[in-house]
């Protein structure tokens, strides 16, 4: 068994599949490093739209028999934020694009953890207006279990 | 805007089904109920400000006394509310603000809770 700690291996597993993505980087207008693909927030300073965030948001161990550690049952957010003047043009591809790359998906992480199993859960949708200008988030709450 | 973060659970739904319904509506309830109590205890007294990715500080204890578990609000059905605007942007972040989920990680605290208080309730 791996000895990883599965919620790195998730967020690695996370970022190197959504910036290895040739069509999803070239929705989001940016390359490595600057992949536009953030964990929970957009750095000081960041100014290009649309992005990517993703957030862990909750977890459980799995241990059948209540001892050995299985794997993690995680949730985690996975968004885009754009401008709302840009919003349907850029953004909503993006955020079909993320869906395609992780429903029902799984995979090996650079830590050499194992995502088992990816699937959307449920999407929601934020208005945020900061400074006289409106940004939507459009997200889905993702389980993921890892190992 | 989004109005409501359902969580769904594998456990639950075969375990309620193996009981009579009123015994599910009693199960239900104390769901909400525990929810609402682990959305809460977690957080703690400001200062310090929360840390990001952990569950909010409470200021004035406003937003705290609005998390509140609502029983019966359809057939099989109970909610946890919170105060609106204010709880998502906590749960799910801003552009600037890493998240603070509290709700969700309530909720998954309260599964296993909920299956263990299975038994006390049918067989009180």
């Amino acid at each position: 068994m791996s000895v990883a700690v599965p919620t790195g291996t998730i967020a690695r597993w996370l970022y190197s599949t959504l910036s290895g993505d040739p069509t999803l980087q070239g929705l989001l207008g940016g390359a490595p490093p600057a992949t536009r693909i953030y964990e929970r927030v957009m750095p000081e300073g960041a100014a290009s739209y649309p992005v990517v965030i993703f957030a862990h948001q909750a977890d459980a161990d799995v241990r059948p028999a209540g001892k050995q550690f299985v794997m993690v049952d995680a949730l985690y957010q996975i968004k885009v934020v754009d401008k709302e003047e840009s919003f349907a043009e850029e953004a909503e591809p993006v955020a079909a694009q993320v869906f395609a790359l992780l429903d029902n998906q799984s995979g090996a992480a650079s830590d050499g953890g194992l995502v088992l199993y990816c699937q959307r859960q449920r999407s929601f949708e934020l208005d945020e207006v900061d400074e006289g200008t409106s940004y939507r988030h459009l997200g889905a709450i993702y389980r993921i279990l890892a190992q | 805007m989004t109005d409501a973060i359902v969580i769904t659970s594998d456990l639950l739904p075969a375990l309620l089904a193996a009981i009579p319904e009123r015994l599910q509506t009693e199960v239900i309830d104390y769901g909400a109920d525990r929810v609402q109590q682990h959305a809460v205890e977690h957080m703690g007294d400001y200062p310090p400000a929360s840390d990001p990715g952990g569950p909010p500080a409470k200021r004035t204890g406003d937003y705290a006394a609005g998390i509140q578990a609502q029983h019966g609000t359809g057939p099989l059905e109970a909610q946890v509310t919170a105060p609106g605007v204010p709880g998502l942007f906590l749960e799910l972040g801003t552009r600037k603000m890493a998240p603070r989920p509290h709700l969700v990680p309530a909720t998954v605290e309260a599964v296993p809770e909920i299956a263990a208080a299975l038994p006390r309730v049918v067989l009180p």
